[in-house]
């Protein structure tokens, strides 16, 4: 700003304006502000003494010479994992698992100080993903969180998974070999490992029947050494029709027909959904609607199931088996859970029987950790779900059993409860390649497996045979698979 | 003239038959019809009373043999019932509270003042009802995250004070119908435009208030996507999210259980339904809802 002073020089001064002044008061109370908030820098002034060697001297003088030197080190945590606040997402947590749950982050804060592990838990249902899904793209994933058989691989692709592999490679007490196969191939993507099994378990586990109707048909019971054959028999022998009006009092069987089912069905056959290299649907293969066909038939032919129609009334084939209804029911390891609770029923269970050649091979349900690529802890979120799948694994098979990752921990699942349920054989089935699998696609197997199912739910009704659902399902299939 | 008696009366009999019947047709059709709608919640009702596992009986059991109290009393146990009814009640509150405030003032500006643009206005706030709910979900999260609400009550609280479009439209509705002529008298006699809003719109349009209110307490009481992306302590989390965990991993669990807790959940709503149902009823029919 320019004045004229009364001398007639033209002199130019500055004169601050209110508005710039408010500036200027306003931008120096933030910096004290800030300055305020700051914390405070961990510094330690620390006294150093230095002795330094005695140096010989041309005159063969020995000096010695004493410095005192003061200077600024600053506290480092300690350098193998990081020490703060870990946030641990848990899906799908039910009250008996919490106090494991506890009990395990209790132990492993008390071997890491300065590590607190702070674990939110949510209920069961998929809104779990939507939540994950949220705080990923807001830029707050929390530090670990549970994984999905099936969703390693989305995640993985957009970059919301941390490669695990420099760090199993660099860790002192675990290798990459200490996994069972299926533990490897469940969690990698392109050759490198996203996801660190706790456990897995392998579906349809069982096949769950009825003491009872056994007993009173007089015939042999269930093992796990049954063929589909086998069942198919006992199905026909405990299908009670006593008045012959074409609705059973009893039925032989029941299954819910999901994904999970059908993938063991063409996998036991020796068939499968996709080619080798995941590029076109393989459901018209032979052995695949061979195998659909044969388990639709006993609905449609043998009439020893329960109608679809009738299910849904049902509310599903858990329930139907529960009320009595039912003999034999092909069913996943947690509703071992739910017939614990259930009155006036005698039941066991076996594993589910094997294709008539002899193959069986399963969905695998995993349970699983992931560490975020968004995490600033990534050494103390490698060490806690090292530590975690190392204790937990274990203490958790009174309440939910389920094949342990790692080698070393195989032992714990044969107990009293696995034993009684049969399932005590997976241990050494589950070392064996390709008897678990999970199926290809990766995020769009959630819509390719619904567009099977929509075709095979009319298969089953009868509207069409699965030769035909096969055929219908695959176009739309390759044209998914296509999509980019 | 006494047969021309005999046949009136006979013809007003007939017509008094004739009423009857048609009454009571129609009283056996809703109670046919009630009983219907109500048969899911019978159920929840009947099954929260059994004993553990004879919820998935089939057929089913209406009346249970034997009844269990203590399935209430044991979901009380098992999760921290009280505190996420508390955490409900006071997210739901403060919610309705701000939806009624808000979304009435904005339909009072749309009905009763004049300015430039305000059809227009009003077609863009009716637009954000078409608005998927997940196109704005993490856009959202993101702008509390940023004010630092996460995991606070606010995220659940805030929203229904910038005026929840489907309310809006529904209170401009109802204020159209009140004859302007009352806002000129309150004009006479000094008032200026907050004033008629207070003091002639809002006792007016208790029906139609009371329908809002009914609504947003219904959205905000049984919503459950909202707290489970907002809410990270369990101590914090509000009923919708709280009873899920009488679930077991990937469903099941205790059914009878499940069914007495969301008896306990269902029922300030049915109770605030009772309450409020003369004005909800007139509110639906006089906003133009009904039919």
């Amino acid at each position: 700003m320019s004045g004229f002073t009364g001398t007639g020089k033209c002199t130019v001064y500055n004169r601050v304006s209110r508005r710039k002044l408010l500036r200027l008061l306003g931008v120096s109370s933030a910096g004290v502000a800030l300055a305020a908030c700051a914390p405070a820098t961990p510094q330690v002034i620390k006294e150093t003494v230095v002795v330094k060697e005695e140096v010989p001297v041309k005159e063969t003088v020995v000096v010695k010479e004493e410095v005192t030197v003061k200077e600024t080190v600053v506290v480092n945590p300690p350098p193998s994992y990081d020490q703060g606040e870990l946030k641990a997402l848990v899906c799908c947590y039910a009250p008996p698992d919490l106090e494991i749950r506890n009990k395990t982050n209790a132990d492993f804060e008390a071997s890491h100080p300065g590590l607190k592990i702070n674990q939110e838990l949510l209920p069961a249902g998929q809104n779990y993903f939507e939540k994950l899904q949220t705080l990923i793209a807001s830029g707050t994933a929390p530090d670990v969180f549970d994984m999905w058989e099936g969703y390693v691989q989305p995640y993985a692709e957009n970059g919301a998974l941390m490669n695990l592999d420099p760090f199993l490679e660099a860790d002192p007490k675990i290798k990459k070999s200490d996994f069972v196969p299926v533990a490897i191939n469940g969690g990698s993507w392109k050759n490198n490992l996203y996801a660190f099994l706790i456990g897995f378990i392998p579906g349809p586990v069982s096949l769950y029947y009825n003491v009872d109707h056994f007993d009173k048909a007089g015939i042999a019971k269930p093992s796990s050494d049954w063929k589909w054959d086998d069942v198919r028999e006992a199905a026909k022998k405990l299908t009670l029709d006593a008045n012959s009006d074409g609705k059973p009092e009893q039925w032989g069987l029941v299954f819910d027909l999901w994904f999970v089912v059908w993938l063991y069905w063409c996998w036991s056959n020796g068939g499968d959904l996709f080619n080798a290299d995941q590029t076109k649907c393989a459901l018209t293969d032979p052995k695949c609607v061979e195998a659909l066909q044969y388990w639709a038939d006993l609905s449609l032919v043998d009439k020893t199931t329960i109608p679809s129609a009738e299910l849904a009334a049902m509310q599903g084939s858990m329930n139907s088996f529960q009320t009595g209804l039912v003999s034999m029911y092909l069913g996943n390891a947690w509703d071992m859970g739910t017939l614990k609770t259930a009155q006036d029923l005698n039941w066991k269970a076996v594993l589910s029987p094997a294709a008539n050649d002899g193959n069986r091979i399963w969905y695998t349900h995993f349970q699983c950790w992931s560490v975020s690529t968004q995490t600033k802890m990534p050494n103390a979120a490698w060490t806690y779900i090292r530590d975690f799948t190392l204790q937990y694994s274990v203490d958790v098979m009174t309440a939910f059993p389920q094949i342990p990752s790692l080698k070393q921990l195989l032992y714990a699942f044969a107990n009293d409860i696995t034993i009684s349920l049969g399932w005590d054989k997976l241990i050494s089935l589950a070392t064996q390649p390709d008897i678990l699998r999970i199926p290809g696609s990766g995020s769009k197997f959630d819509k390719i497996s619904q567009l099977v199912q929509s075709e095979l739910d009319l298969a089953f009704a009868g509207e069409t045979t699965c030769a035909e659902a096969a055929a219908a399902a695959c176009p739309k299939v390759d044209e998914e698979l296509a999509r980019t | 003239m006494a047969r021309s008696y005999g046949i009136r009366h006979r013809r007003s009999w007939q017509r008094v038959a004739r009423d009857a019947v048609r009454q009571t047709s129609i009283y056996v059709l809703l109670l046919v019809f009630g009983v219907a709608v109500m048969m899911p919640f019978l159920w929840t009702l009947s099954s929260s009373l059994k004993p553990a596992g004879a919820g998935i009986r089939f057929p089913p059991e209406f009346i249970p043999k034997v009844v269990v109290w203590d399935n209430y009393p044991h979901v009380f146990r098992l999760i921290p019932f009280a505190m996420y009814a508390r955490n409900s009640v006071l997210v739901t509150g403060f919610a309705v509270l701000g939806e009624l405030l808000s979304a009435s003032l904005v339909a009072f500006a749309f009905a009763r003042l004049r300015f430039p643009g305000r059809n227009v206005l009003f077609l863009v706030v009716l637009a954000t009802m078409m608005i998927p709910y997940p196109v704005t979900m993490v856009p959202t999260f993101i702008m509390f995250k940023l004010i630092h609400v996460v995991n606070t009550f606010l995220p659940l609280i805030l929203p229904p004070y910038f005026g929840p479009a489907f309310s809006i439209f529904l209170l401009r509705q109802f204020f159209l119908t009140i004859n302007p002529e009352l806002d000129e008298a309150a004009k006479v006699d000094g008032a200026n435009e907050l004033l008629i809003y207070w003091r002639i719109i809002v006792p007016l349009s208790k029906p139609a208030l009371a329908t809002v209110a009914m609504f947003s307490f219904m959205a905000n009481w049984n919503d459950f996507l909202n707290p489970l992306i907002y809410l990270s302590d369990n101590s914090m989390y509000t009923l919708a999210l709280g009873v899920n965990f009488l679930r077991s991993f990937r469903g099941g669990g205790d059914l009878s259980l499940q069914m007495a807790a969301s008896v306990m959940f269902v029922a300030p709503c049915i109770l605030l339904f009772f309450i409020a149902q003369r004005y909800i009823v007139q509110g639906i029919v006089t906003t133009g809802l009904k039919g």
